[in-house]
């Protein structure tokens, strides 16, 4: 599957957080690559002046409607243990819910947890983008400024 | 697992938790650098003896009572001493060595002069725009600016407990909730956090975007250059676009701002940019971030003590300013103690090559470029794992440390050893 972060298509957006699509274009940028909202729902998009820009959002998304294979990696080599991965993690605010508000992963609930300086994936299955849930979830990865994750 | 607070870098995490066994070490949530802090428990290169240097020019070990008695002597003697360092010290051993400072009538300093001299100069602490805690942060930060600051290599886990990706009262979504700019003449690691990734190019491109931003702000009907310092109108021009609509903006800096030819000229201008954002409708608050741990505590103790925040000379009473690194440097000091801190390490070269010619005292849980040159070496307990005390995180928020194990046989902590230095000091004279 193509590679593609909520930041490409966010650039390519109005970018005027009019929020006609119900959120800021941040979060609507983060939700199209999820396929949680559709391209559509931006109308300023069918304006005059975004012609260019729409036609290579509509290019970009293309691949993420066929997703299939997948897995994630976790390059302990380059992993500085920030703890970006496990903050931003859905299933790990679901398993542990202070995780969101910036807390360190203390149980064995969630699917990063930093330890001994380093992050470990200790639970893959939990990861959305196997089933059942079979979303095209990056956030992970989008989120660690090492560049220590890879999806594919 | 013991809980824990993490004296690595200034952010002193206080969710993560430590098992110490001998020779291994285990933990959860520290980051890499915080976790290579708590090795030092486990290391075999640990300091755990007294070393006095012997008319050879060797270190040989020495009980603790001639190495006090050794380095009580050195200070008592000494016409003008040097206390240096400081600043990975909890307050209760920062107001000792102010102490001991006042009795022998030396020279009191802190790492803070180099880190916190210039901030001070230019009036960039102690406003309102200064007063904010990292919570407030993360609560209500829905734009949050990193100028020459890189957090991501820094103070590891700012992004992910403050200032980018939790959730707070005001940013339901966490991440997606906030505008993240960094401006940087580099491509760091931190730039890849940012929505806004703003990479300068030229020596004066902070003044020149710093203006151009603060122009646009105040409102200007003239139409905007093509680009500024590299970066494309539209680039920038949507960021003030974004800055006006924020309610709330949190601006950290850091050495790619501070030590630069230019930051005579950016460091106005940045107060200039928090002045200008902060309206009846809008807060913009502005921290630094600054490295050693408790740099804030270590300037808090010394305000307290002396009405200076650093650099402060006990011969003259009151207690006058300093300049402590000049004095190094042209040699007016015949002995120095060193406390935590590797000031041989840390000072600019020209002040490290002159301190390292004089009778140097130094306390330290590792050896160190300060301790292979010491005259007495006093090894110190670990501070949040076999020392506690107060000290205070980056944002000024005060935290207790409690030590959950004792100091290897034959090592004190920095508190007992300074405590015992100014007792021998106070009898004698
Ligand atoms: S409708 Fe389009 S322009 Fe408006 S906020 Fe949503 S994404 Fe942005
Ligand atoms: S891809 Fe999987 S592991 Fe990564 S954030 Fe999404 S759900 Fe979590
Ligand atoms: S975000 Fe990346 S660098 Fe940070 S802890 Fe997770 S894997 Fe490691
Ligand atoms: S960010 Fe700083 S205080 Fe927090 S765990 Fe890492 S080194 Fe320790």
């Amino acid at each position: 599957m193509a590679k593609l972060n909520p930041m490409q298509i966010y650039k390519l957006l109005p970018r005027t957080n009019c929020k006609k699509c119900g959120m800021t274009c941040m979060a609507f940028a983060t939700r199209l690559v999820l396929r949680e909202v559709s391209l559509e729902e931006c109308t300023p998009l069918t304006e005059p002046g975004y012609k260019e820009q729409l036609a290579t959002l509509q290019e970009l998304i293309a691949p993420l409607l066929t997703a299939e294979e997948t897995g994630i990696k976790l390059d302990e080599e380059i992993c500085s243990g920030c703890g970006n991965c496990v903050v931003v993690c859905p299933v790990d605010a679901k398993s542990e819910p202070d995780t969101a508000y910036g807390k360190a992963a203390r149980t064995s609930e969630t699917v990063f947890r930093v330890e001994n300086g380093i992050a470990l994936i200790i639970n893959l299955s939990k990861c959305r983008r196997f089933p059942p849930d079979r979303v095209n979830c990056r956030v992970c990865e989008q989120g660690c400024s090492a560049g220590a994750i890879e999806i594919w | 697992m013991k809980d824990t607070v993490c004296c690595g870098c200034s952010l002193f995490c206080d969710d993560v938790c430590v098992k110490v066994q001998k020779t291994e070490l285990s933990s959860l949530g520290l980051c890499g650098l915080g976790h290579g802090y708590y090795e030092a428990v486990i290391s075999s290169s640990r300091l755990n003896s007294p070393l006095l240097r012997a008319s050879d020019g060797k270190h040989t070990p020495g009980s603790m009572d001639e190495a006090l008695d050794k380095a009580a002597e050195l200070l008592r003697r000494s016409k003008k001493p040097l206390l240096f360092g400081w600043s990975t010290s909890p307050n209760e051993v920062i107001q000792l060595g102010l102490e001991i400072a006042r009795s022998v009538q030396g020279v009191f300093d802190s790492t803070a002069s180099l880190e916190y001299g210039t901030l001070l100069q230019h009036g960039l602490v102690g406003g309102e725009a200064n007063k904010v805690s990292l919570d407030e942060v993360r609560d209500f930060g829905e734009h949050v600016i990193f100028w020459g600051a890189n957090p991501a290599e820094s103070h590891h886990r700012l992004a992910s407990r403050f200032a980018v990706f939790p959730m707070g009262d005001k940013i339901p979504e966490g991440r997606e909730s906030r505008t993240i700019t960094v401006v940087d003449i580099r491509e760091t690691e931190s730039v890849r956090l940012a929505n806004h990734q703003l990479v300068l190019k030229g020596g004066d491109a902070d003044i020149e975007i710093l203006s151009a931003l603060i122009h646009e702000l105040e409102g200007t009907d003239a139409a905007p250059p093509d680009q500024v310092a590299g970066i494309p109108a539209i680039e920038f021009l949507s960021l003030g676009k974004q800055l006006k609509l924020a309610d709330y903006v949190a601006v950290f800096y850091g050495n790619g701002l501070l030590h630069r030819p230019q930051t005579e000229a950016t460091l106005p201008l940045l107060t200039k940019l928090v002045s200008t954002l902060n309206t009846e409708k809008r807060r913009c608050t502005l921290l630094p971030l600054i490295a050693y741990s408790n740099t804030i505590g270590a300037v808090k103790t010394c305000l307290a003590f002396t009405k200076q925040p650093f650099a402060v000379d006990f011969a003259s009473k009151p207690p006058k300013p300093c300049s402590a690194l000049d004095n190094i440097v042209s040699g007016d000091f015949d002995v120095a103690l060193s406390v935590g801190v590797d000031a041989l390490g840390f000072l600019p070269r020209p002040a490290a090559r002159a301190l390292q010619k004089l009778p140097l005292i130094s306390l330290s849980s590792l050896p160190s470029l300060t301790t292979n040159h010491a005259r007495v070496v006093l090894p110190t307990a670990l501070t949040g794992v076999e020392a506690g005390g107060t000290v205070n995180r980056v944002d000024g928020e005060t935290l207790t440390l409690k030590p959950f194990q004792s100091p290897p046989k034959g090592v004190l902590t920095e508190e007992q050893i300074l405590t015992q230095l100014l007792q021998r000091i106070t009898d004698s004279s």
